[in-house]
């Protein structure tokens, strides 16, 4: 039972038919199709897809705007497959592992194959976290309502850490993406005391910048600079390995085993913050060339491996949203951006989700197990157009997805200091790029900032100033533990990623570097 | 060091706040100034400010960004000036050709595709209401 009086499957069975309409069904297939063109862009990334498209889903109701969403997640995922096994360039970052061994099999004449092996390994991947999700985030939900005004402050604060130490290789600069992002969150006039904040004494600023605004900026405009700069080169002959092979008969009873351990991996790696889904992938991939009895062949071009790789980085993205949905800290950048999604449309993430807008969050919950089954078909029937998609010049594209942006930031606030302000969002979020300054924690931080900032006044309220109050009960001494602790994990992530990169061929892994 | 002298300037600002308003803004600024030390420090300690060979400039990567860059405020001011539409029909096909794409029927196929494509989902689907092109003030 939750907070609203009914069970999870009665809170399913009511979200099902609002699912199930035709406006829902058809924007999560359009997600699902958008999704593959863009995870199949090299370049172009799921949450640029996610920031860009958002302005559209604004007049949409908000199950047709997540379902989309969904499907573009889903759908990106399995399109960063499609440029990792014909050209050696991973489409998304999670698709690293892919080209190990995608790629032998495409130029050995499997190149179908190996599509179709990504595409099941996708869609499996995808079904098994978003029935993750929709097991583990509800009870997750309703544990996290019974927390006061100091354990919610504490919550925000540790999902700031986080995403903040991380999605970093240097913490420091995670936390100075956070403090950016708390700044940008206070602009405008304090709602308690009516005093300005960091206006600059602008009109235009009195009213704060945009969730969607700051997102789309960070997101959208740093690809298309990166894209322009970098004008990718694409061979036609390059494509024609999609269309070789195709007629061999699938190793199911080599893959089954594969997809059963990798989803778990996924899923479970999807669910810490900051992990992410490349992590998930070399972590599947490593696993399950341990165990095989074909481990020579990993890196030239198994079935398995490509499986393994494909099945992981799916599995990580709807598990990636339980802490999301249920905390308000989002596991990565994807799932940041999401939370501005959701703000979008009036939901405020958080436990309180699950209680106040039950209906579309279990909905938005099964449109990723919707759109994961959906990507098979799609996948299927599109394979051919998708592949051909990667002939879209680069340098074409990337004045277009300027253009994209600022007419949609413009649609939604009839404002030209927003597309302003995007345009240099936009600028400082390349800047911080080129300076290893990661982006999500400033989202993070612009979500959490004031969340944070209102439960530690009402703390104060309630405690009469005494700041003993936010230490007084044991799920805050447990938050502050976990904060702590936090802070000490970049040494235990590179000790992960160290015994990921040891299990992973010497001979792979410095052509990787080169690269 | 740029941002060790903004967040001293901040700082110095948000502490005139009303108690009730300045917990977190002077908590963060504090929180910047340290960080930006920390990362001064870390980049001293670990010689990256006293590299003697970096590596050579790609100078077309350098054009390509100033396109890109240029292209960006062009558009901006173009927006508020004489229209969605009308900025993109110019800016869309020489931002490419000046970025180095040089296939002319790519170049209009795309522009009149992504144009057009814009118009119907903004202005026929959504209905929002855009500033008017400047060849229509007046029509």
């Amino acid at each position: 039972m939750d907070g609203g009086g009914l069970t999870v499957n009665e809170h399913i069975l009511a979200a099902l038919p609002l699912l199930f309409s035709f406006e829902v069904v058809l924007w999560m297939l359009i997600g699902t199709v958008v999704g593959v063109v863009i995870g199949g862009l090299p370049g172009l990334s799921t949450t640029m897809g996610i920031a860009v498209l958002i302005p559209l889903t604004f007049t949409m109701t908000p199950l047709a705007a997540l379902g989309m969403i969904a499907g573009i997640y889903n759908g990106a995922m399995y399109g960063g497959a499609i440029p990792a096994i014909l050209l050696r360039i991973p489409g998304t970052p999670a698709g690293i592992a892919t080209v190990f061994d995608g790629h032998p099999m495409a130029l050995q004449g499997h190149g179908r194959q190996a599509l179709k092996i990504a595409l099941y390994s996708s869609a499996l991947g995808g079904s098994v976290s978003a029935v993750a999700l929709l097991l583990l985030a509800p009870p997750l939900a309703t544990i996290a309502l019974k927390f006061g005004s100091a354990e919610v402050f504490w919550l925000a604060i540790l999902g700031l850490t986080t995403i903040a130490v991380l999605l970093s290789k240097n913490p420091v600069k995670g936390l100075l993406s956070a403090n950016f992002g708390l700044i940008v969150g206070l602009i405008g006039i304090d709602q308690m005391t009516g005093v300005e904040r960091f206006t600059l004494d602008s009109i235009y600023l009195i009213s704060g910048i945009g969730i969607l605004v700051f997102l789309t900026g960070l997101y959208a405009i740093p690809p298309a600079i990166d894209l322009a700069a970098k004008a990718m080169l694409i061979k036609a002959e390059d494509l024609k390995r999609g269309n070789t092979g195709g007629n061999e008969p699938m190793p199911w009873r080599r893959l089954f085993p594969v997809w059963a351990k990798s989803s778990v991996i996924g899923v479970l790696v999807g669910i810490v913050p900051g992990a992410g889904g490349n992590i998930a992938s070399l972590l599947a991939w490593s696993e399950a060339r341990r165990v095989s009895k074909h481990s020579d062949e990993f890196g030239q071009g198994a079935p398995e491996g490509l499986a393994a790789a494909e099945c992981a980085n799916n599995a990580d993205n709807a598990s990636a949203l339980i802490p999301a949905l249920t905390l308000g800290i989002p596991g990565n950048a994807v799932a940041a951006v999401i939370l501005g999604g959701l703000l979008v449309h009036g939901l405020l993430p958080g436990p309180a989700l699950f209680r106040d807008s039950a209906p579309v969050t279990y909905g938005f919950m099964l449109s990723m197990l919707v759109t994961s089954v959906m990507l098979l078909f799609v996948g299927l029937l599109g394979a051919r157009l998708f592949i051909s998609v990667l002939r879209l010049p680069a340098l074409l594209l990337a004045p277009m997805i300027i253009g994209m942006t600022f007419i949609g930031i413009y649609s939604i606030g009839n404002s030209l200091f927003d597309v302003a302000m995007v345009a240099l969002i936009g600028v400082v979020g390349y800047a911080m790029e080129k300076m290893d300054i990661p982006l999500a924690p400033a989202v993070l931080a612009v979500i959490l900032g004031p969340m944070a900032e209102a439960e530690l006044r009402r703390s104060l309220l309630i405690s009469r100033g005494d700041l003993g109050f936010l230490f007084s009960s044991p799920i805050s001494l447990i938050l502050v533990t976990l904060i702590l602790l936090m802070l000490l994990t970049p040494l235990i992530k590179k000790r992960l990623s160290r015994s990921a990169k040891l299990a992973v061929p010497a001979t792979l892994s410095k052509q990787f570097e080169n690269d | 060091m740029v941002l060790v002298v903004a967040s001293a300037i901040g700082l110095s600002i948000v502490l005139d706040y009303p108690d009730a308003s300045k917990i977190m803004p002077v908590a963060i600024m504090l929180g910047t100034l340290v960080l930006s030390i920390v990362w001064i420090v870390q980049c001293l300690a670990s010689g990256e400010l006293f590299v003697e060979s970096r590596p050579a400039i790609d100078w077309v990567v350098v054009r390509r960004l100033a396109v890109a860059f240029g292209s960006l405020g062009v558009m901006l001011i173009g927006v508020s000036t004489v229209g969605f539409f009308t900025t993109y029909i110019i800016m869309v096909p020489i931002t490419a050709w000046l970025l180095g794409y040089r296939n002319i029927k790519g170049i209009v196929l795309g522009t009149v595709i992504f144009c057009t494509g814009l118009y119907l989902i903004f202005v026929v689907v959504l209905n929002r209401p855009l500033p008017v092109e400047i060849w229509m003030v007046g029509a």
